[in-house]
């Protein structure tokens, strides 16, 4: 698809963009706290994509090349933007769209510390690898596990507050478990 | 599976509400609505002629972006007649054409926009805020299905002068608080304003804000997080949407998938592309 896209077959290069859309707004919708910077920021990571296509090296996923386009499509704009919005719960119709749970956990998501955020949304929501998170922060694969335990141990105190304390049997592990 | 693994399960499987395959093609001739930022867009489009640059591809457009910014705009009442738009680039400066368009521009560069097609949205079921309306709603409508509905929410309808215009505007203003763990208790407020003709009382542009704390927490403003276009398709007559290329000017098409939205008085149009000069 990527060598038609290339080649100037629209159709190949609207499919990319339609096979990694959703993910790609999910991802950054997690990092902005709102759905229009998301939108605009998603934008602009298939703008780059699509000039950049053709130096695409296939040394990852094609999935991990659009996160770290878009992860850095992010960090141009927290540099650019000059005041400060609170992380955002959304209202409107977004609670008829989720759950009270997925609001909750949502809006917990968006008071971690931003580098703890990034780490758990590239692992846990987008589940991509320890490695393909490390490639799309540019961190080591450690950096990438200890900043997704910490992130995880916050989530469980900042729940408790909400859901009450978790029986033993409940954790905030996922790993090895399908869902 | 506990609370937190099924609230994880539905984050991972979330879309965007709008999205939606090219292959869905509904025409749906009743009155529309544009959502604002935080509502998905199921996106129609109906035929209309073919400019003499074809954005045909705009038809593939995978979701809607809201509009962040309008320079000017005007509304008009059913029936009346609309003028074809004209495009032009801005060289640092918006600049308007003949004709009743609006331009889309960012922080980062200069885009306009050439409405090829007529989009129009709908959305369903009730809510707590006039973040959306429903097919037929006048201001009024919306203002009795909200108010009184929710402690949190405050409701406003008013009529003011606009530009030497009468113009019905419905204020709907939503608090709520969060008090996690560590965290604090935290208040944010949303807010939707829409405006109508108040002939007809239908809403046809609305804005979207939230609130925007400063950086020492001192002091909070609303901030314009979106804006919404109706459209009433009905009302515009064949070829409102024809387009021509000023003599010199070509136009360069985004990636595919890529639209954004202009707001004409007459409803919504879409095109995508950036103008450039031969």
């Amino acid at each position: 698809m990527i060598r038609k896209a290339l080649a100037g077959d629209e159709r190949a290069g609207d499919w990319i963009a339609r096979e990694h859309y959703p993910k790609i707004i999910r991802f950054l919708r997690h990092l902005t706290g709102n759905l229009s910077d998301a939108e605009d920021l998603t934008q602009n990571t298939f703008i780059r994509a699509n000039s950049a296509l053709a130096e695409f090296r296939h040394d990852s996923s094609l999935s991990t090349w659009l996160h770290r386009i878009a992860y850095r499509e992010y960090c141009h704009y927290l540099r650019d933007r000059r005041e400060y919005v609170e992380p955002f719960p959304e209202m409107t119709h977004e609670f008829r769209q989720r759950s009270e749970d997925a609001v909750v956990l949502a809006a917990a998501i968006q008071n971690l510390p931003s580098d703890l955020r990034e780490a758990f949304v590239l692992q846990e929501i987008q589940r991509l690898s320890v490695r393909e998170a490390a490639t799309v922060l540019g961190v080591p694969e450690g950096t990438v596990k200890s900043r997704n335990h910490l992130a995880r141990t916050r989530l469980r105190t900042a729940l408790e507050g909400v859901w009450g304390h978790p029986n033993s049997a409940e954790s905030l592990e996922t790993k090895n478990e399908s869902i | 599976m506990n609370r937190y693994k099924r609230a994880l399960r539905e984050l991972r499987n979330e879309v965007p509400r709008g999205y939606t395959s090219p292959a869905v093609r509904l025409v749906r001739p009743a009155l529309a609505l544009a959502g604002c930022a935080a509502l998905g867009i199921v996106v129609f489009s109906l035929p209309v002629k073919a400019s003499a640059v074809s954005l045909g591809e705009v038809a593939q457009a995978m979701s809607r972006r809201p509009v962040k910014h309008t320079i000017n705009y005007d509304m008009m009442l059913p029936g009346r007649e609309h003028q074809s738009a004209e495009i032009w680039e801005a060289d640092g400066k918006v600049r308007m054409g003949d004709g009743n368009l609006w331009v889309i521009f960012d922080e980062k560069g200069e885009w306009a926009f050439i409405p090829s097609q007529k989009q129009v949205a709908y959305s369903e079921g009730k809510h707590l805020m006039a973040g959306i309306v429903s097919e037929g709603d006048t201001l009024p409508d919306l203002e009795r299905a909200i108010r009184g509905k929710s402690p949190n929410t405050t409701v406003t309808l008013s009529e003011r002068v606009e530009n030497g215009r009468r113009v019905l505007e419905l204020r709907s203003r939503r608090y709520f608080e969060t008090n996690f763990k560590g965290q604090g208790r935290k208040r944010y407020a949303i807010e939707s304003v829409w405006g109508a003709d108040p002939t007809d009382k239908l809403p046809r542009w609305g804005r979207h804000y939230q609130a925007v704390h400063s950086e020492n927490g001192t002091s909070v403003r609303m901030r314009q997080v979106g804006r919404s276009v109706i459209d009433y398709p009905e009302k515009a007559p064949p070829g409102t949407f024809d387009v021509t290329v000023p003599e010199g000017w070509k136009l360069r098409r985004l990636p595919p998938g890529i639209a954004f939205g202009i707001g004409t008085p007459s409803g919504v149009a879409y095109g995508a592309g950036k103008l450039t000069k031969k």
